[in-house]
Parts: structure tokens; sequence; C-alpha cells
């Protein structure tokens, strides 16, 4: 498999998702409300770009999906943390803390 | 464990893919509506809101499709849809699938059916308990180059009572006894005498009551017996009340205090079971005849043991030096005795030889798979012009492979279940420990199935990795189609050849070899008349005939009888006819030898034989005479063979030389030499000097075995024999009705079927390659029907034709036969010490075996080389 070229994104995308589901349980695109928040609408993307990083995510078994209701009394797949997946999430935004300050060191000095 | 959980959901997805994409749908049309919800909320316009939405999630057709990516879904899907392809191409060639999915099952099958017997014979754990923990304690005597010797009664009750290694010690003899009871027919029945406690050593249950206690093993205990399995349900159909049964042994009465599985049958097929009960007041300590197996204490190694075994033999060796000089004590592991090296070695030899079948069948596959892409190369071309991956190019092939390897797999099993049957019907009885076990279990199935898979990576990979760097732009390049033909890929297809006529010529010359060692072996001169001669043994009644004049009288009434019937010219007896079973053997001394010093012996066969043996057997006379009825004097007479003779007298004439037995003072004088004979090792490598001692004189041994001459097929008078016998005492058994051609068959039981079996082996392998080149040739003509077309428009001779085409099939079987006759000398070392009379080097099988492959490679050449001489220029040039 060739290297994706949004690598990057699709691995921040992961992340945000893994953020997302902190503290409750989400179906999709309350995960993504929950980032357009976060992000502050910043960051775009095709909003369809979340379903592969879940299925990715589920199959690191990061995070669990099952089906349930939503407010509006409509079937949803509603996915949540696991352990694992906390673990890796606190990692995780250590690992892109420590990565966003040198670059920004960087681009401040330079 | 998340590499676990992955594989699981891609799995999961896969199989249930429908649920799996319904699933996805649902989700993304409920973000959809949410998201135009929402939209709605903000006061959009219905349209506007749905457009808004559809255009902010970015394409549900990707999604979806990136999705299954992250399910790994269409590389499942991937795989399995060119399974299904590779099914469907090989509907469309028939033939080509069938002889590719027989090839492969016979390679694999033949694989399935060695491992099977490897599996029962070698591996599977022997039918005792902590095989690991049993050895078998034997006296050996270096010096006259003995390891393993049965103990003496009172060596066994030493090394039992003073041992500290060991858990338990079970010694145990076999013998024929008379068995009787009430209203019943005697039988010869095969009786074991063995140590109390022995059942709970092996881990054989009793099925009713109970074993021995150490109170009936010892003098003066009372008279009991276990009956085993069989006997119970046939003899006693299994009568409940078994226990309260009385039998007669050797017309003594035995309690029945127990019935013991067949489970038991592992170290000799018994009848009987009574206590051992060793006197070592009453036995002679060189006379060594218990066989001995005992249970290491729990932590004690065989080294410790031996260690200990060897401190208590010198013991001994000090306390009795008289019988006792020279013997010293060795334990062997339970399963090295079972599982001789030489068994495990011949079956590593045949494994090798399926291993060498399979690759043969493997390198045909692959050639055919090569041909049948090259057929498509065209296709292949354009599927890579439209932007096909090497690796899907790559993966279309393997899809073939595997749907071939599948059929493949499934005819071998097939295959092997009848190769078992086939296999066992020829196998020699008792050649085969635990052959009864064979079969194809799970791990034979697991061993297929891994055959199998391997085969498909092995056979498709070549043409797979050839293939999916195809260049679109030269298979399809301006002139359509290159006249003549690739280099590169007939290349990969002529090493395949040479490969298969290679290993083709390393079996059929390993298989040559056997056989004529089995012909060799066959031809050997056993130095006695084997044909025409009927043979049975007796073992008279002790308490009837007692051990002297009475046997004589017996014995001497039977000869009279059996003698007076039509087509009957002589008869002898002996201890034990040449591969009857059993053998004995002494030291020699002689005070008269001019080459061994009177203190040095020589171990010698003996056999006890009465005046009538010699001339029954034809076993001509050198010097002096045979046995005569007043053979009984002071010094009893002995006969020695030649090789003895020459041993001791190699000058003078040994007539009248004194010998001593055994040693202390008794002698013995010769008064005749004889030829020598084979008694139990038709090679004759393992044959000792013999020596012959009178009937007349020893009268005590229990069973002696008749010979009888007969101008008539021997099998016949076996009726006439028994009825004389009955006529004479009804009461005594008489068994093992055999020739002495059929004893001695025995000896060649193994040689013929290890030939037989090479022989099977290197037929299919010689058939394989010989399809492998009639499909190489195939292509061959087929790729160049253009080129020989334009040839023969512009005049070529059909034998122009014939010879190009032969010079191109035929030089990779010339280097496959120079290539497999390099490969023989390291292989056939190792078949050296299964041969008898051959060398490894014999050119005459060489040349055979050369010329038959060759034979087979024309045959397999002219087929489609003769098509191609029927080629019509016009249509080929016309083709495509």
């Amino acid at each position: 498999m060739t290297p994706s070229p949004n690598g990057l994104l699709q691995g921040t995308l992961g992340l945000l998702a893994l953020r997302a589901l902190r503290d409750e349980s989400r179906h999709g695109w309350g995960i993504q409300q929950r980032i357009n928040q976060i992000a502050d609408n910043v960051l775009s993307v095709n909003q369809g770009s979340l379903y592969p990083a879940l299925i990715r995510l589920e199959k690191q078994d990061l995070i669990k999906s099952e089906w349930g209701t939503s407010q509006a009394g409509r079937r949803a797949k509603f996915y949540s943390l696991t352990p694992q997946g906390r673990t890796q999430m606190d990692a995780e935004t250590a690992n892109w803390r420590k990565f966003a300050s040198v670059v920004n060191l960087i681009l401040e000095t330079a | 464990m998340a590499r676990l959980k992955s594989l699981w959901i891609g799995l999961r997805a896969f199989f249930r893919r429908n649920q799996t994409e319904s699933d996805l749908d649902e989700e993304l049309r409920f973000h959809l509506e949410m998201e135009m919800t929402n939209n709605l909320a903000q006061g959009m316009a219905p349209a506007e809101a749905k457009r808004t939405a559809l255009v902010s999630f970015g394409g549900i057709d990707q999604t979806k499709e990136a999705s299954r990516d992250a399910w790994g879904l269409r590389f499942l899907a991937d795989l399995f849809r060119d399974f299904v392809l590779g099914l469907r191409s090989l509907r469309r060639a028939p033939g080509y699938a069938i002889t590719a999915i027989i090839t492969l099952a016979i390679g694999i099958g033949a694989c399935a059916v060695m491992f099977s017997v490897i599996q029962s014979v070698m591996l599977k754990p022997l039918g005792v308990r902590d095989q690991d923990r049993l050895v078998y304690f034997w006296e050996n005597h270096p010096e006259r180059n003995i390891t393993r010797f049965s103990q003496s009664v009172p060596n066994f009750v030493d090394y039992r009572d003073q041992s500290k290694s060991f858990e338990a010690l079970v010694a145990f003899r076999t013998s024929n006894v008379n068995l009787s009871d009430a209203n019943r027919r005697a039988i010869q029945a095969r009786a074991v005498g063995i140590s109390a406690g022995f059942s709970q050593v092996f881990g054989w249950p009793l099925i009713v009551g109970r074993e021995f206690t150490p109170a009936e093993d010892r003098p003066g205990g009372p008279k009991v017996a276990i009956i085993s399995e069989s006997l119970w349900r046939e003899r006693y159909n299994a009568d409940p009340e078994i226990l309260s049964r009385s039998i007669t042994i050797n017309r003594e009465p035995h309690q029945v205090i127990g019935v013991i599985s067949d489970a038991a049958n592992f170290l000799a097929t018994v009848d009987v079971w009574r206590p051992l009960v060793p006197n070592p007041t009453n036995e002679n300590r060189d006379d060594h005849r218990l066989t001995v197996i005992s249970r290491l204490s729990p932590g004690v190694s065989i080294a410790q043991a031996q260690a200990e075994v060897d401190a208590l033999a010198a013991g001994l060796r000090a306390a009795h030096p008289d019988s006792m000089e020279g013997w010293g004590a060795y334990l062997e592991p339970f399963y090295d005795q079972h599982v001789p090296a030489e068994l495990s070695h011949s079956l590593t030899i045949l494994f090798v030889a399926v291993g060498l079948l399979l690759l043969i069948a493997c390198a045909n596959v692959a050639n055919l798979l090569l041909s049948q892409a090259l057929a498509r190369d065209r296709e292949l071309a354009i599927r890579t012009a439209l932007g096909a991956s090497r690796w899907q190019i790559m993966r279309q092939l393997l899809g073939e492979a595997s749907a071939l390897a599948l059929g493949g797999t499934l005819l071998s099993l097939l295959l092997s279940t009848w190769g078992i049957s086939l296999l066992l019907l020829n196998a020699p009885t008792g050649t085969l420990p635990r052959s009864d076990q064979i079969a194809l279990d799970s791990q034979g199935l697991i061993f297929t199935a891994a055959v199998g898979i391997l085969t498909v990576f092995a056979a498709g990979l070549i043409p797979a990795l050839r293939f999916s760097h195809s260049d679109p732009h030269q298979t399809m390049g301006a002139s359509s189609r290159p006249v003549g033909f690739s280099t590169r890929q007939s290349r990969t297809r002529s090493t395949l050849v040479i490969i298969q006529v290679a290993l083709s010529l390393v079996l059929v010359v390993g298989a040559g070899l056997l056989l004529k060692s089995y012909r060799q072996l066959q031809k050997t001169d056993p130095g006695y008349n084997r044909e025409n001669v009927l043979s049975f043994q007796i073992t008279p009644d002790a308490t009837a005939y007692g051990d002297g004049e009475n046997r004589l009288g017996f014995f001497d009434r039977i000869k009279a009888d059996i003698s007076a019937l039509p087509g009957v010219s002589h008869i002898g007896i002996s201890s034990g006819l040449p591969f009857g079973g059993g053998t004995t053997s002494l030291n020699v001394f002689s005070p008269d030898s001019p080459t061994i010093p009177a203190e040095d012996s020589i171990q010698t066969s003996w056999r006890i034989v009465d005046i009538g043996y010699f001339a029954a057997m034809q076993i001509p006379l050198i010097a002096g005479r045979t046995f005569v009825e007043t053979d009984d004097g002071d010094i009893p007479s002995i006969i020695i063979s030649r090789q003895f003779a020459e041993q001791f007298w190699p000058q003078d004439s040994p007539i009248g030389k004194r010998l001593i037995l055994g040693g202390g003072d008794n002698h013995y004088e010769i008064i005749g030499v004889v030829g020598d004979i084979r008694l139990t090792d038709l090679t004759g490598i393992s044959e000792r000097p013999q020596m012959y001692l009178p009937l007349r004189h020893w009268t005590g041994w229990p069973t002696v075995s008749f010979a009888v001459r007969t101008a008539v097929a021997p099998a016949t008078l076996t009726r006439a024999v028994r009825e004389i016998i009955r006529a004479i005492d009804a009461e005594q058994p008489v068994y093992n009705f055999n020739t002495l051609a059929g004893l001695s068959a025995r000896a060649t039981q193994n040689p013929k079927f290890q030939s037989w079996l090479l022989g099977t082996f290197a037929i299919i392998a010689l058939t394989l390659a010989a399809i492998g080149i009639y499909a190489v040739m195939q292509t061959i003509v087929t790729q160049r029907t253009r080129e020989i077309g334009v040839r023969m428009a512009l005049g070529a001779q059909a034998s122009a034709t014939m010879t190009l085409l032969f010079r191109q099939g035929g030089r990779p079987v010339i280097f496959g036969l120079a290539l497999g006759t390099l490969l023989l000398w390291p292989v056939t070392q190792t078949l050296e010490q299964h041969l008898f009379e051959t060398s490894t080097l014999d050119l005459s099988i060489l040349a055979i075996a050369i010329i038959t492959i060759a034979l087979a490679a024309i045959t397999a050449i002219a087929l489609p080389a003769r098509r191609a001489l029927r080629i019509n220029p016009i249509e080929a040039l016309r083709g495509d």
C-alpha cells in the first residue's frame, strides 16, 4: 500500500475523534459536531472522511461501537472510548503537544 | 491482541458484508439527515439544506469505498473474486485443470500417506504409560560383542533388590503352554510369566478382577492366572463369572483372578498371564532368559541409573566370578527398542522420496500454470495496459493456483485413504510397529492442508512473478505477436524440467538399487534347500512326557508315522529352524586349537538336531559324519559348521578335536563339519559360526520344530500330519504349520516392501516428469506455430522441424539427467546400509534409469512435435 498523502491528517482526525469521545459516547454526526466545536470550524475536511477513520480506530481496539437510539428517537450507531483508547489518547495528546511546541519554536526562531 | 481483534473485525465484515454495508448505509443516512435538520434549523430552504449537507459530506461513494478499505474488506473481497475467477478460468481449460489437480493430488497424497505412517509408527506414544520413564534393562558382554541379552533369574532378583534408581522392575518370559479345561478342546496358548505389579507399571487396565499380589509372585504361592480379553471373549464368551473358574495350564489347575485388556498385547500377544515366581536358589546365574523392563524413579535420569547398575554389575562380577565374568548391564530407552533406528532411517528415506515427488508435482503444476498464463499473455497484457497493478496480476494467477490446490488437496485426501489401505495390504506383518493404527487422522489432515497451501505458493509463485511484469508494449506491439518465443519464459520452464528430470532420476535409481538388492537377497543361497519342506512345532507336555526318553519315544512315533505318508522322503527335528524365530548361542572354547588360546571363546549359534535333520534340510556334509542313533557315549558328539572349523582349525582337520561349551570341564568331540546356513539373517552379516548338538543327548529342549521334506506340495500334508499326532496323543497340540520357504520369506519381506514402495514412488515421479515435459513441448509448439509455418512455407523439411523441436525439448532433459547423476552420489549414500550385494554406484542401474527416462521424454516430446508437422503454413500465417 502506498502511504496516503493525507496520513498526517488521518492521524489528526483520529486523535480529534478520540478527544471528542473523552467525556461521553456519541454517534458519528455528534463526533463531527464536537470536532467542529473544538476546532472552531477551522479544520475543513469532508465530513465523510470521519467514517473510515472511525473504522480504523475500532480495528485498533481504541473505540467500540453499538447501536442505540438518538435523542430524536432514531436508531444510530454510538461510539465510545475503550480503556486502551483512553491511554492512547493521553499519549498522543502529549506527543502532539510536544511536536506542536517544537514546530512553534522552529517557526518562531527561523 | 489488537491485531487479532483487527483481523476478527475484518473477517466479520467480510463474511457478513451485506449486513456491514447496510449498517454503513444507515449510519451515513443518519448523518446526512442530522446535518440537514441542523441546516434547516439554521433557516435554509429544504433543497438548499440537502445540497449543503451533501457538499460538506464530500461524496458518499468515496466514503463507502474508503470504509471498505479501512475494514480490509476490499483485499479479502478481491482475493475471493480472484479465487472464483480462477475456478472459472479452469473450467475453460478442463484438460489442463484436471492434469494439474491430479498431479497435485498425487504429490500431496503421497506425502499424506507417508506422514500418516511416520506419525503412527514413530511419533505417537507407545502403548504404555509414561514411555519416557521406562527402560529395557539388559545384560551385556562387550568382549563377546553381546549388546542386549536377557537377564538370569538370580541377577534379576539381585538387581531388583539392590537398585534404588527404579520405582519397579518387571521381568517376564514367554512360553507356549497347553491350555485345557472341562469340556473344551485343549489348545496351545501363548503364556507369559511376569512380575507382580506389571499392569500398574505399563498402565494396562484389568477388565475383571485384580492383578497378582507380591505374595503370589513368590515361590510356594498359589497357582493363579490372568487371562487376556480376547481369550475371555472368544473361549469363555465373556463369562462374567470367570473369576469362579479354574483353568488347566500344562495339566495343572490355576485359579483365574482377572481379565486384562488387550492393550496389554503391546509387548507380545499373550493369552494367559502367570506370576513369574523368580526363585534364585533353583536357577543358574548364567542361564539368561528374562526380559526386564524397569521404571525409573521420579527425577532419576537414564545416565544416573546406568551408573548405579554399572556399580551393581561390578559387585555381582566380584561375588560370582565363574558365571559373571565379563557380564555387565545396559539400560536402553523403551522407545529405542520399539522404534529401531533402522526403521526410522528407512521411513525417513521414504519420506524424503515423497518430498521429492511433491517437488516434481509442484514443478509440473508451475509449468502448467506458466503455459496456461502464456496462452493468456495478451489478456494479461491488456489488463496491465488498462492499469492493473503488478500485485493484481499476481493475485489473479495465485487465485488460479489456489483453486487448483483446493481441488488437488481434496482429491489427495481420497487418494491417501486409498493409498494407506494399499500400503497396509502390502506391508509385511510385524515390521511396521502399530501398523493397525495407521490412518489419516486430524494431524494428517492438518499436514495435508499445510502441504496444499505450500504447494500453491511454490507452484503459483513462479508464474505469478514471471507474468506480473509482462510488458504490454512488447506483447501487443506492432507485429501483434512476436514470431518465435520469449527466451526468458522458456528458460524458467526449462529449469523446471531440468529439476523434474533430475529428481526423477534420483528416485528411479534409488528404487532400482533397492530392487536389485532385494533380488540379490532372494537369490542368495541360504546353505540348505528351502523348497518342498513342511514345518511345524510341538511342545510336548512336560507332565506327560517328562524331559528324557519318553520325549524321544514320542518323537520317534511321530517320525515313523509321518515317514509312512506318501510323498514324504525325509524328516528331521531341530530346536529351531532357520528363520523360525528365536536365537540360541553360547561361547565355545577348545583346548585343541592352534589359533585360538584355550581361555578364549567364540560366540557360536547352536541348534539341537536329530539324526535325520541334515538329510531333510539338505545341508551338505563337508567332513566326518552326521549323528547316528548311538551318539550318546560318555563324550557327547558335536557337529560344527565350516566357518567354525576355519576359525579354530584353519590348517588341520577338526574331526576328533575337543570343545568346551560355555566353560567348565565337560568336553564334546567333533564328529563332523557341515556347511554354514543362514539361520536368522539372509545377508549373513550377523550370522555367527554354527554348531549342532545331538537330540539324543539334549532331550529337554521344550519346543521342537519338525522339517518334513516332500515330493508333493508341502502344505497339502498339513491335515494328515495333524491327524497322525492326534492319533498318537489327542491332548497334544501341534502348531505353527509353515514351509521352509515361507519362513525364510519373512526375511525378505522388509526389503521387498521398501523396494515396492520406492518403486511406486519412482514410477509416479517418472509419469509426472513426462507430463511436465509434454506440457512444455505442447506450449513450445503452440508458441512457434507461426514460425514453423513460415519455415515450412519457405521449404523446410519435416525432419529439420523435428530436429529443431527435439533439440529444444531435449536439452533440458539432458541437463536434468546430468544434474540428477551428480545428485545421485550423496543421495544413494544414505541407502547404502539397506543394500545387499549392490553397490551404490551400480552403472547398469544408472544406465537403465537414464534410458527409461530418456524414452519417456522422447515420447513426451514426440507427441506434440508430430502435431507441429501437421501445421498448415497458410493457416498458421493467417492465424490470429
